[in-house]
């Protein structure tokens, strides 16, 4: 009886891990360039808009460039797992910098821009599931990570997100992304276009993240150092 | 009403897609770029005979890149005026310049003038053979380089060692090329190797020149924490003297960060260069969007000489505007006895205002 049990329970976890790795599949392919536009909206409705270019290989490697304000061109980083490295011009040589940062200030972090695959940094530990959607709770896999659990809604038509509240490890609601607007990109991917953030930490403020373009695109794996971290913009060509 | 109600719902939709309107033009790329800014400072001082000095300095970068293939032509020049009491000076010049060549994505080469930028601290960098002096005062500041040959090698690996890079570096030296490294004919070879390994940043460097003695050179960088980072360097400069660098970043949940360094050099520098002295302490505090006031930051920063107890302090806020403009405000005070380092300057405390205009 307690082998049929654990076979079940095994089986039940090799599926929710499937569900994982499709809603990440489904997101990014596992080797893309992705255009997207970040938005800083404060309480008096005035905005502060970021560009940016990031390309992705593998379920943990990631690298991004400002290329708007100009304020913030050239400011770069780098993700290699749970390492993390920013480029300024102004310092002209990579540091290291930690996922909780925020680089360009507001409700986004640093861990939110440079999102990788789910499934690389969480655990599923529970499922619920009703008619249209999936409910999820994800751990981290270790407490190098941004945010130490996760409840994930998920759209069972399309398996993306639809809201995602993200907890510290004291259980604090940190920020709430809401995926919106469904798009067609191409090359099969069709996600959520938008992701709204809000935060009890900034009342009134809200940060909303627009995708523009998701291309799926091989990038030498040596692109992911630190010694070309100052050049992710050459990518673009 | 119906109908009154089906156009307020139009209208909301119309300014929700305008919100997420995504311009393709701005995406697109071109064989050029540039970048740079403008500077204005103001400083206000007071001196120990209580007479007022008013400075005004103003900068000028201006970064220009231009792309053809797998070759990049790099510059960025830079202009300078000085206008200290009323007496004027104005300096330019080339800070870069040089051509890049990708010979494939694990070998690049490149000549011309680049600063290497070597060294994982934030203060001081010893192991900065080939890089002009850091002040720790203004640790951006120094963005000349030299005239060099480098070849880069690079290469990742999906194991422990997650990357590996060999730099190599040739520099000459006359009376009309570096000449401010070395006033004569020399020939300078230097080689960095870097692993990443088990997560953390590691460098090896040896530095040789025909007419100055060997230097060897070790540094690192990890994160022990995700808020939690450690770095060193230590440099063998003759059979004499070294200079070594302990530091730490740690981020607090209410986002304080707080980078200190404990710097040490066998020897003294000769006056009145700054820092001359053997051990210094440095602390700097920078807590971001203070009373919850976005794209602002106020900072605190300490240099203690542990040798005479002096120290320099200063205390400042930066604020970022929209319009790519940024706007730093500090006051910086010298304390210490009359014959220590920050005691002994006739300065005693400086109102330093700068706004800079980036495009």
């Amino acid at each position: 009886m307690k082998r049929i049990i654990g076979l079940l329970l095994f089986t039940a976890s090799l599926l929710s891990s499937d569900l994982l790795l499709q809603i990440d599949k489904n997101l990014q392919p596992g080797s893309s360039e992705t255009y997207k536009k970040l938005i800083n909206i404060e309480p008096d409705g005035s905005k502060k808009e970021f560009l940016l270019y990031q390309a992705k290989s593998g379920t943990d490697k990631m690298v991004s460039s400002f290329l708007k304000p100009v304020s913030e061109k050239g400011r770069n980083t780098l993700r290699l797992g749970e390492n993390m490295w920013l480029y300024m011009p102004s310092v002209g040589r990579p540091i290291r910098i930690t996922s909780m940062q925020s680089v360009v200030g507001g409700v986004f972090n640093n861990s939110d821009i440079m999102r990788v695959d789910f499934s690389s940094e969480y655990n599923l530990v529970k499922e619920k599931t009703d008619k249209a959607t999936y409910v999820l709770e994800l751990k981290a896999k270790n407490d190098t990570i941004a945010y130490d659990k996760l409840l994930m809604i998920v759209d069972k038509k399309t398996t993306t997100p639809t809201q995602i509240e993200c907890y510290s490890s004291t259980g604090m609601l940190i920020k709430t992304l809401y995926y919106k607007n469904i798009k067609d990109f191409g090359s099969g991917i069709v996600r959520p276009s938008v992701i709204e953030t809000k935060s009890p930490f900034y009342k009134g403020y809200k940060s909303i993240m627009i995708y523009g373009k998701i291309t799926p695109k091989k990038f030498a794996a040596e692109t992911f150092t630190i010694d070309n971290i100052n050049k992710v913009n050459d990518l673009r060509r | 009403m119906m109908r009154l109600i089906v156009a307020i719902c139009f209208l909301f939709s119309l300014i929700e897609a305008n919100e997420y309107e995504f311009d393709m033009d701005a995406i697109e790329t071109k064989t050029y770029e540039y970048s740079g800014y403008i500077k204005a400072s103001q400083k206000h001082q007071k001196t120990k005979q209580n007479k007022t000095i008013n400075s005004y300095l103003g900068e000028a970068i201006v970064g220009f890149d231009y792309f053809v293939e797998q070759w990049t032509l790099k510059s960025q020049f830079q202009a300078n005026y000085y206008n200290t009491d009323k007496e004027e000076k104005s300096t330019d010049t080339i800070n870069q310049l040089y051509i890049d060549y990708k010979l494939s994505s694990n070998n690049r080469f490149d000549i011309g003038k680049q600063s290497l930028m070597w060294g994982k601290a934030y203060f001081f960098n010893p192991v900065a053979f080939l890089d002009r002096k850091k002040d720790p005062n203004n640790p951006e500041a120094s963005k000349e380089g030299y005239v060099i040959a480098h070849y880069k090698y690079n290469k990742s690996y999906e194991k422990d060692l997650q990357n590996f890079s060999l730099d190599i570096v040739y520099m000459p030296t006359s009376k009309d090329t570096n000449d401010d490294f070395l006033d004569e004919n020399s020939n300078t070879i230097a080689l960095k190797a870097y692993f990443l390994y088990l997560d953390t940043d590691i460098d090896i460097i040896y530095f040789h020149n025909d007419k100055l003695d060997d230097k060897f050179g070790f540094d690192f960088s990890k994160n022990i924490l995700t808020n939690f980072e450690i770095h060193g360097e230590y440099a063998k400069l003759d059979d004499e003297n070294s200079s070594s660098v302990v530091g730490i970043k740690y981020l607090t949940s209410y986002d304080l960060t707080i980078t200190s360094e404990y710097f040490d050099r066998s020897h003294r520098l000769k006056k009145p260069e700054p820092f001359y002295d053997k051990r210094y302490f440095i602390n700097k505090f920078s807590l971001k969007e203070p009373f919850g006031m976005v794209y602002s930051s106020v900072y605190y920063k300490n240099s203690l000489n542990l040798l005479d107890n002096s120290t320099q302090n200063s205390l400042g806020t930066v604020y970022n505007f929209k319009n790519n403009i940024q706007l730093d405000l500090s006051y910086i005070k010298n304390i210490g006895e009359k014959k220590s380092e920050f005691g002994s300057k006739n300065i005693e405390d400086t109102i330093l205002s700068k706004l800079i205009w980036y495009f």
